[in-house]
Parts: C-alpha cells; sequence; structure tokens
C-alpha cells in the first residue's frame, strides 16, 4: 500500500539522520553530555517503538474497515467499551511512563551533582556572568578574567558559577553539559568535566533582546599543564581589569574575545551567600563568596 | 415573623465580624510572624467559606454538589500551587 | 519620571513596514467604500454588531480567528524566509524579534484561543439541545473584548512599535530597564482586556452547560464534546486570573516602576516566568481539550459508530484537566531549583501522556469496526493521530528532566509544540470548519479543493516542522534570527522553508474553498448531510435563529442517532412562543471605551483614560438600570419558518 512506503520511507530518514549523528548533543565529550545523551537515546527509541504501535494499528484500521470496502448494508456494532482492553490501554502507558519516570529521577540527580569519578575532586571554581550580549568569566584562584571565551583543563571538574548582569540568559555547552540559566537576583552552579582536549560551542540560549544570536562563546579544553601555563601567560601579559574598565563591558553590545588580570568579582561580587538578595542558596555553609580578597 | 428573620444570615454577619476582629489583633498585638500569619491564613479561609455558604447562598441549590466540587478543586489546585511556587523558587535551591 | 524619556518609538526606517501600513490602510478604505456602496452598513450593524446570537457570535469568533491565522501566518513565513539560508539579511534582529513575539501572541490568544471559544459558541447551545447561551449579552461583550484586544495588538504594528520579547514576554527583559519603548504595554493591555472576556465566556459557558441542557440528558449522557467544553472552561476560570494579575504586576512594573520583576530592591524575575506557567501550561491543554472533543464526535460520525470508550474518554479529559496544574514546572527545569522539584515535576509531566494515550486507543477502537469514510474532517482526524502521537512522544522526551536541559529553549522544543498544536488544535480546528459549515450556512464545501487544501496542510506541516527537531539537536537556539553557514543549519532550514510554503499554499486553498463553494455548491442540503450522531444535527441548516422549533428530549449521548437508529422520539409536544434576548448596541459601545482605556493606558495619556475610564462606568451604570426583556418569536412565525425550510423535524 502507498500509505506504507511512506512511512517506511519517513522513519529510514528519521534513522538515517539520528545514525549520521553529527548533531552536537548526541555527540557528547564529557560525563554529564554523555549521561544526557543516553537518556535521549533511551526516549527516542522507547517513543519510536509507541509510535510504530500506533502507526501499525492505525493502518491496519483504515485498511480494514474503509466504507469502499466494506458491503453497503453493513451496520457497525454499538459497542460500550471492553473491561480487559480498558486494563491493557491504561496498564501499558503506565508501565512506560513508570520506566521513563525512573531513569528520569535516576539521571536528573546524576547531573545536577558531580560527574561519577570526579567527586571528590577539588573543583575549578569559574564564574560565568552574562550582560547584553555577552559572557565575562572570572577565575578568583587564578585571579584572572576573560570575555567571551573560556579554558577548562581537561578530565578536571569544573564548578561553574552561574549569574546575570540584567536579563535571564541560558548557559550551555551542548557537548559537556546540558543548559542551567543564569540570572541576576542569585547563583546557579554546573558541574562539567571535559575528558576530551578541543574546541566547543557554547551559547546563551535564552532569549535576551537583540543581540542574541551573536552571544555566543567558546571554549577550549586543555591537558593540565597547557592550562597552567595558559593561565601564567595571562597573569604575565593581560591588563588589570579597572571598575571603569568593566562599567564598560556591561554597556550592550558584542565584544570580541578579551583577556584580563584580576576579576569584576572584586568590586562587584555574585549574587551568592550574604550577597544574594533572597538569600538563599549555599548560604553560610560554603562563604567563599565574593571572594574576599 | 419566624421566616421572615433572616436570622442565617445575621449570625453569619455576626460572625464574620468577629473574625475580622481576630484577623485585626494580629496588626495591634505583638505576635511571631508565624503566628501571625496562621491566624490570618486560618480566620481567612473561614471567612471565605462563610461568605459562600451564608450570603452567596452556595449550598441552597440542587446542584450544591457541583458547586462545592468546583470549589473544593480550586482550593486544592491553589494550595498545589502555591506549594509547587515555593520548590521552584525557594526551597529548590535549599541544598 | 516623563513619558517620552520612559519610552521611546524604535527607529523603523523599513520600506516593508511602510508596505504593510499602506496595505493596511488601503484594506479599511477599500472595506468601509465597499460596505457603504453595497449599502450594508444597516445589514452589518442590525445583524451582526449588535447581535447577542450564539450562532453569529461563534462566526464572528472564528472569522477573527482566521483572519489572524493569516496575520500570523505571514510572520510564520517572513521568519522562515528570514532563516532559511544562513547570513540572510532580509529582517534585521530587531524586526526578526517583533516578528515572532506577534506571531506567537497573535496565534496562541487571537488565534487559537478565539478559534475555540468560537467552535464552542456555535456548537454547545445547539448539541446540549438549548436556545442561546446563558448570558447572551455577556457573551457579545466577551467577543468585542476580544476583538478589542486583537485590534490593540495590531495596531502595535503601525503605532509605536511591536512587542519585542517574546510570547513568553520574561522579565526583566521586558521590563522598563531592558525594553524602553511601548510594544511591551501594547502586550499587557491587550492580553489584559481580551483576557476578561475570556474569563467571561468561561462561567457563561460553565452555566450554560449546568444550567441549560435538553430534558434528560444527565452528566453522563452529554455528547463528549460537551464534556471537553465543560472542563475546559472550568479550567479557563480557575487558570485566567493567574495570567490578569501577573499582566498587571507587569504593567505595573513597567509603568508605576514598581519592583516585582525587576533586578534591583527585591524583584524577582523568577517570579514572572513562575506566574506565566501556572497559566501557561493550563492554557495550552485550554486549547486542546476542546479539540479533542471535536476528534472524537468526527471521527465517530465518520466512522459510523459510537465513540468507544465514552466514560473512560471522560475520565482522561478529567483526569488531563487536573494534571495540567501540576506540571507548569516543567517549563523551566533549568532555573536551578535542583533534583527534587525537577524530579517531581517530571513524574506528574509523563503522568499526563497516560490520559492522553488512553484518548488515542479510544479513538483507534472507534475506528475499528466501523465503516471509515474519508470526508475531509476525517481526513484531518486521521492524520491527527499519528502526528500527535509524535508531538506527544516527543512532549514525553521533553519531559524528563535531564533530557531537557539538552531540548530546552532549541528548536527541538519548537518542533514540540507545533506538532501537538497543529496537528491537535488547528487540524481539529479546521476539520471541525468543513464539519458545521453547512450547519453555519447551509450549503458544504467543497471536497476535492478540500483534500488538496488538507494534503498541502499536511506534508507542508511534516517538512515544515520535523526538520526542527535535528537542528534542535544539533545545537540550533530558538528565536535566533540568523546563523552561519558553519553550524550546518543550512539544509534542514530551507526544507523547512520550503514546508511552510506549501502550509501556505493549503491554506490558500481553504479560503479560495470557501469562495468557490459560495459560487457553485447546491443549497438544500438538509439538516444532515454528513449523517451524523449528535442533536445539532437535527435542527435545519442554517439553523434558525431559535435553533430548535421544541425543545428535544435526550435518552443517550447520540440522541439524534438514536432517533434516526432507534426511533425515539426527540421532539415531544408542540410548537409555542419563544422568548428570546434583544439584539444590543451596548457590547461593541463598551469595547470601544476598553479600546480608548487601553489605548491611552499604553501611551500614559491620563486625560483620555479618565475618560475612557469614565465611560466605562457609565456603561455598567446604563445597563444596571436598562430595562430589556427581550422579545417573542409568535408561535405562527415558528411554524411558517420550519414550512419554509422542510417541514417541523
Ligand atoms: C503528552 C503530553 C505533553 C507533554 C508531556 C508535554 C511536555 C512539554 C514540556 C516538558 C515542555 C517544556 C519544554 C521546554 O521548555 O524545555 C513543553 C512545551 C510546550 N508544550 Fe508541551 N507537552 C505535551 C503536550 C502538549 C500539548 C497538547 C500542547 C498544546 C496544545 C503543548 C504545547 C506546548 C507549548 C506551547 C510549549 C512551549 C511553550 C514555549 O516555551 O514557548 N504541549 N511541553
Ligand atoms: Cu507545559
Amino acid at each position: 500500500m502507498k500509505l506504507k512506503g511512506v512511512y517506511i520511507a519517513f522513519f529510514a530518514i528519521i534513522s538515517g539522520f539520528l545514525a549520521g549523528c553529527e548533531l552536537l548533543v548526541l555527540d557528547p565529550k564529557g560525563p554529564q553530555a554523555d549521561k544526557l545523551a543516553n537518556v535521549i537515546w533511551i526516549s527516542i527509541i522507547t517513543m519510536i517503538v509507541v509510535t510504530i504501535v500506533v502507526l501499525v494499528m492505525l493502518t491496519i484500521i483504515l485498511f480494514k474497515y474503509r466504507a469502499s470496502k466494506q458491503d453497503p448494508d453493513y451496520k457497525p456494532p454499538h459497542i460500550e467499551g471492553n473491561k480487559y482492553v480498558e486494563i491493557i490501554i491504561v496498564g501499558v502507558p503506565i508501565l512506560i511512563v513508570a520506566f521513563l519516570s525512573v531513569v528520569s529521577v535516576i539521571s536528573v540527580h546524576q547531573v545536577e551533582t558531580a560527574p561519577e569519578g570526579y567527586e571528590t575532586d577539588e573543583p575549578l571554581v569559574i564564574y560565568a556572568s552574562s550582560s547584553n550580549w555577552k559572557w565575562h568569566f572570572s577565575y578568583p584562584e587564578q585571579d584572572i578574567e576573560t570575555v567571551n571565551y573560556v579554558f577548562i583543563p581537561t578530565n578536571q571538574n569544573v564548578e561553574f558559577r552561574l549569574y546575570s548582569h540584567g536579563t535571564i540568559s541560558s548557559f550551555w555547552i551542548p557537548q559537556l553539559a546540558g543548559q542551567k540559566y543564569a540570572m541576576s537576583d542569585m547563583t546557579n552552579y554546573l558541574n562539567i568535566v571535559a575528558e576530551e582536549p578541543g574546541e566547543y560551542f557554547g551559547r546563551n540560549a535564552n532569549f535576551n533582546g537583540e543581540g542574541f544570536a551573536e552571544n555566543e562563546f567558546n571554549v577550549t579544553a586543555l591537558p593540565a599543564d597547557e592550562f597552567d601555563s595558559w593561565i601564567e601567560d595571562i597573569q604575565n601579559t593581560a591588563e588589570p581589569l579597572t571598575e571603569e574598565k568593566f562599567e564598560e563591558l556591561l554597556e550592550p553590545g558584542h565584544l570580541g574575545h578579551m583577556t584580563f588580570t584580576g576579576t569584576h568579582q572584586d568590586f562587584m561580587p555574585a549574587p551568592e551567600g550574604e550577597n544574594s538578595p533572597h538569600n538563599h542558596g549555599k548560604s553560610d555553609s560554603e562563604d567563599d563568596s565574593g571572594h574576599p580578597h | 415573623m419566624k421566616e421572615l428573620f433572616p436570622l442565617k444570615q445575621v449570625n453569619g454577619y455576626i460572625f464574620s465580624l468577629l473574625l475580622t476582629v481576630i484577623a485585626l489583633s494580629v496588626y495591634f498585638f505583638d505576635m511571631s510572624l508565624a503566628m501571625g500569619l496562621t491566624i490570618l491564613v486560618v480566620t481567612a479561609f473561614i471567612q471565605a467559606g462563610v461568605q459562600l455558604v451564608v450570603f452567596m447562598h452556595a449550598g441552597e441549590s440542587e446542584d450544591r454538589a457541583g458547586i462545592y466540587i468546583h470549589t473544593i478543586f480550586g482550593v486544592v489546585v491553589a494550595i498545589l500551587t502555591i506549594l509547587g511556587s515555593l520548590l521552584a523558587m525557594i526551597w529548590g535551591y535549599m541544598y | 519620571m516623563d513619558f517620552s524619556d520612559r519610552f521611546s518609538i524604535p527607529p523603523h526606517d523599513d520600506p516593508m513596514l511602510y508596505a504593510s501600513i499602506v496595505a493596511i490602510v488601503l484594506t479599511s478604505i477599500a472595506i468601509v467604500v465597499g460596505v457603504t456602496y453595497f449599502k450594508k452598513w444597516g445589514y452589518l450593524w442590525n445583524n451582526w454588531l449588535t447581535t447577542v446570537d450564539h450562532k453569529r457570535i461563534g462566526i464572528m469568533y472564528i472569522i477573527s480567528a482566521l483572519l489572524m491565522l493569516f496575520r500570523g501566518g505571514a510572520d510564520a513565513v517572513m521568519m522562515r524566509l528570514q532563516t532559511a539560508v544562513p547570513d540572510n539579511t532580509f529582517l534585521d534582529a530587531q524586526h526578526y524579534n517583533e516578528v515572532f513575539t506577534t506571531h506567537g501572541v497573535v496565534m496562541i490568544f487571537f488565534m487559537a484561543m478565539a478559534f475555540i471559544i468560537g467552535m464552542m459558541n456555535f456548537v454547545v447551545p445547539l448539541q446540549i439541545g438549548a436556545r442561546d447561551v446563558a448570558f447572551p449579552r455577556l457573551n457579545a461583550l466577551s467577543f468585542w473584548l476580544y476583538f478589542t484586544g486583537a485590534m490593540l495588538l495590531n495596531l502595535s504594528f503601525v503605532v509605536g512599535g511591536s512587542p519585542d520579547a517574546g510570547w513568553t514576554n520574561y522579565y526583566p527583559m521586558a521590563g522598563p530597564e531592558f525594553s524602553q519603548h511601548v510594544g511591551v504595554n501594547y502586550y499587557n493591555w491587550a492580553l489584559q482586556i481580551s483576557g476578561i472576556g475570556t474569563l467571561m465566556t468561561g462561567i457563561n459557558f460553565i452555566a450554560t452547560i449546568i444550567k441549560m441542557r435538553a430534558p434528560g440528558m444527565k452528566l453522563m449522557k452529554m455528547p463528549i464534546f460537551i464534556w471537553a467544553a465543560l472542563i475546559t472552561n472550568l479550567m479557563i476560570v480557575l487558570a485566567f486570573p493567574v495570567l490578569t494579575i501577573a499582566l498587571l504586576m507587569g504593567t505595573l512594573d513597567r509603568q508605576f516602576l514598581t519592583n516585582f520583576f525587576t533586578t534591583s530592591d527585591g524583584g524577582m524575575d523568577m517570579m514572572w516566568a513562575n506566574l506565566f506557567w501556572v497559566w501557561g501550561h493550563p492554557e495550552v491543554y485550554i486549547l486542546i481539550i476542546p479539540a479533542f472533543g471535536i476528534y472524537s464526535t468526527i471521527i465517530a460520525a465518520f466512522s459510523e459508530r459510537n465513540l468507544y470508550g465514552y466514560t473512560s474518554m471522560v475520565a482522561s479529559i478529567l483526569a488531563i484537566s487536573a494534571l495540567s496544574f501540576l506540571v507548569w514546572v516543567h517549563h523551566f527545569f533549568t532555573m536551578g531549583q535542583g533534583a527534587l522539584t525537577n524530579s517531581i515535576f517530571s513524574i506528574t509531566t509523563m503522568l499526563i501522556a497516560v490520559p492522553t494515550g488512553i484518548k488515542i486507543f479510544n479513538w483507534l477502537l472507534t475506528m475499528w469496526k466501523g465503516k471509515i469514510r474519508f470526508a475531509t474532517p476525517m481526513l484531518y482526524s486521521i492524520a491527527f493521530i499519528p502526528l500527535f502521537t509524535i508531538g506527544g512522544s516527543t512532549g514525553v522526551m521533553l519531559g524528563m528532566a535531564s533530557a531537557d536541559y539538552q531540548y530546552h529553549n532549541t528548536l527541538f522544543l519548537v518542533a514540540h509544540f507545533h506538532n501537538v498544536i497543529i496537528p491537535g488544535v488547528v487540524f481539529a480546528m479546521i476539520a471541525g470548519l468543513i464539519f458545521y459549515w453547512p450547519k453555519m450556512f447551509g450549503f458544504m464545501l467543497n471536497e476535492r479543493i478540500g483534500k488538496w487544501a488538507f494534503w498541502n496542510i499536511t506534508i507542508g506541516f511534516c517538512l515544515a516542522f520535523f526538520p526542527m527537531y535535528f537542528t534542535g539537536l544539533n545545537g540550533q537556539a530558538r528565536r535566533m534570527y540568523t546563523y552561519s553557514e558553519a553550524t550546518g543549519f543550512s539544509t534542514l532550514s530551507m526544507i523547512s522553508f520550503i514546508g511552510t510554503l506549501l502550509l501556505a499554499v493549503g491554506f490558500v486553498f481553504l479560503v479560495y474553498n470557501i469562495f468557490y463553494s459560495y459560487r457553485h455548491a447546491p443549497r438544500n442540503i438538509g439538516g444532515d448531510p454528513w449523517n451524523a450522531r449528535t442533536l445539532e444535527w437535527a435542527t435545519h441548516s442554517p439553523v434558525p435563529e431559535y435553533n430548535f422549533a421544541i425543545s428535544p428530549t435526550v435518552h443517550s449521548e447520540e440522541a439524534f442517532w438514536d432517533y434516526k437508529e432507534n426511533d425515539y422520539e426527540l421532539f415531544k409536544g408542540k410548537v409555542e412562543d419563544i422568548h428570546m434576548p434583544n439584539n444590543s448596541g451596548w457590547s461593541i459601545i463598551f469595547a470601544g471605551f476598553f479600546f480608548a482605556f487601553g489605548f491611552f493606558f499604553i501611551f500614559h495619556v491620563w486625560v483620555g483614560v479618565i475618560i475612557a475610564f469614565l465611560g466605562i462606568i457609565g456603561c455598567l451604570i446604563y445597563r444596571s438600570f436598562e430595562k430589556d426583556d427581550g422579545h417573542h418569536i409568535h408561535k405562527e412565525e415558528i411554524e411558517a419558518t420550519e414550512k419554509e425550510l422542510g417541514g417541523a423535524k
């Protein structure tokens, strides 16, 4: 039948695309994104099965019960419903949803904490804050700051602390981890590990006005020793970041990549701990916020 | 005479005044925030119930079951919405 | 602060803008001249603008919805044209932002909502055997307030600048700090005014369905569409007040410098997102539940079978409506509220798939052992089943909180909600429109042109939206006005653009069909051209003003089928005088004051605001003292009409 051909072609195209798998999200380079890619595959497969079942049933029914194929005198019966059929059509969706719920709950707990194998590491802390339409990265320990690009060491848990100097933005490096919002009145935490050196694409995914499309940044993952020499290099060569300079950077617009020594945390600390206007979050337990010098 | 005198409404009116006075006391007496809020919330709910039953005649038509079910559904949804909002905006960040 | 300091008119030296303004002005002049030339003002005023007849109000809603569909559709074509090739310069960023914002707002509030409310207006009283809704005058007012809102939003495009913060309008981007032109004021007031109308519709229809059903129509004997309508309106009444308050808070922030959603002085930007979605998720189910009702009706009619599992259908509508209030956080899983909160809302979200799945199987089982006729309304319903299954499946995928961190804000999400809204809501409304067309106007739409439209729309839909699942997974964020060649989105975006064009062609066929059939279709088609099952088909086509000469008595949820097949008597008793409400220009005048109120408020013209407000109060006072007892249609008149239409049924 014609319809069947259409379905087959349709699924061939879909599986062709998925198998091609150049898709960023399904090509993870770190444990967090890897978890998510697995969850996505599990759900895709489950859902393709569901869709095929519905399609097959529909095709058979349409084929068998169309009027043109039936006796003109045929009178369809009156059927109220059937207990056993109803148990099946309630039970099967419940089982599927229960299965996916378990996957969902486990995986969401996993990606919300430090990745497996890196739990005990002292994380490298990087503040990533957004302003219209840029990303500012402050390395409090290393005392440097970059704009629109970030270097991280491989195989090391990096704790990004996300907040915004205005609009809500969403910090996203598809190949390393899922999104998280950066907002002006609190700090969010995102753990990321890159297991392969390389350049990764990152962006703000949440619409925040005119310059949104270009609101991107670059992530470079380097082996630890190269990372350290990069830091040293910057500490020796870059200009210091002054308060006036930073105010200038905050003006709406686009900047290329920039590098400074010192961070804006000194004069404009992140909204966490005692600096948070609502004061919830990792308040007194972990108070290296604002990084007192 | 008895049928003409709206005893239920007068009682309801007095009762709702009483509830208002209790609620007002929160302002005049020095009490803890939790205590004050509890009093306000409890009196507010009773007050709404009194208004609904006594003055808006919720229980007097034949489809009172429908009215009560919908009201209760609305209240439950409202409470769950508030709890959910607290989870999403405050409790969820306290780890 | 002075108004002129706070809000600027965005600089738009765009030839396209001027062209559209000219087009709008010319069209308006043409309409006015046309109506005057054909001396139709009296007809228009007496029969339509002042009407309180639910059928005419329904039709006016549907006409407005179609107009808005074309407005929003034009926006859609512009957006896909802009993104068809990388680094395109057809629209600049600001313009693109205004276009997708207007598109979303128009499609959700002024197209989809109007369409379902229009459909309920036309069908509900007929299907329960009533003469009108419970409060006909209020119903007219609902329509005119909706229309006022729609016109205000469309005006923004010409005067002052359109809103540009997305239909979700997140603060602080939409607040006074970051959005300094009047666009978002328009958003606030247009939605506020039409929202009042929607809320009144909700109350009106609950009262209608609870109080005005034909004798014998117990709750569990209501046709399934009536159940859908009842639950939808209950949901409207519970959900819309949240939007009202959120919009009010936004208005206060923007126009009176309060700090509900700002970044300073204790404002909380999360609060807007939370309130918006507390309303927003029930809203998407407010759209889909009536659509489910339409599909149930159509699938049963064209399979010549009763609806399978009526009780479980009712139960699943109830379950969906309850659950839909408990899932809103899935729209911002990424806000940082942690694993526990997200787990809870992830589970509630996916639970909705259970009642939805039950409904899908029930539709399949309704066709089982049936006698399926492939008329156009049925084609849309059949296409709906697999397409909606895909949309629902991707919904479940999005509902897995962890995975959503990767889908959120991407074109994957955009593909999901178009995948549920287009085959779900839009197909249902088109199918319903074609299905009820003979009831509305007394002639049928051409089937052949209808099928061309159907295939264009369905294939166009698939081509336009399926590619987005892939570009989404490939890292394409939504709402980007352009992208570079290097991203690799180009091929799929071009396919998507072609699909959009096919969709547009399909909609042109749909409208062409109306003109074609108006000229060529035979009249005198009888009351029941589709061999349908519910009460509305027991009266004439088109329906006389009073709906039924004699109020029907009902035995089951398929009253008319019982009458046709099982010889139940529907119309007991004899024709009597019928009491009907009077037409009135009050509603349109009242809404006119609201228009002025909204418009002046948007621009801070306080004198105008006060005058318009006095007008509103004046209208209310007038209405309180107005004596309007309606009128009677006399027995003889009814008998004459019935005879002319082919004898009393
Ligand atoms: C099985 C049922 C469904 C599930 C599990 C589901 C799940 C979801 C989830 C989790 C999101 C948020 C994704 C994100 O922002 O990252 C979403 C978005 C959305 N859904 Fe669904 N959905 C379902 C059915 C529907 C239906 C029936 C409609 C409408 C008729 C709908 C309309 C929408 C809309 C409009 C959005 C996006 C709004 C926006 O951000 O602009 N969904 N859905
Ligand atoms: Cu939702």
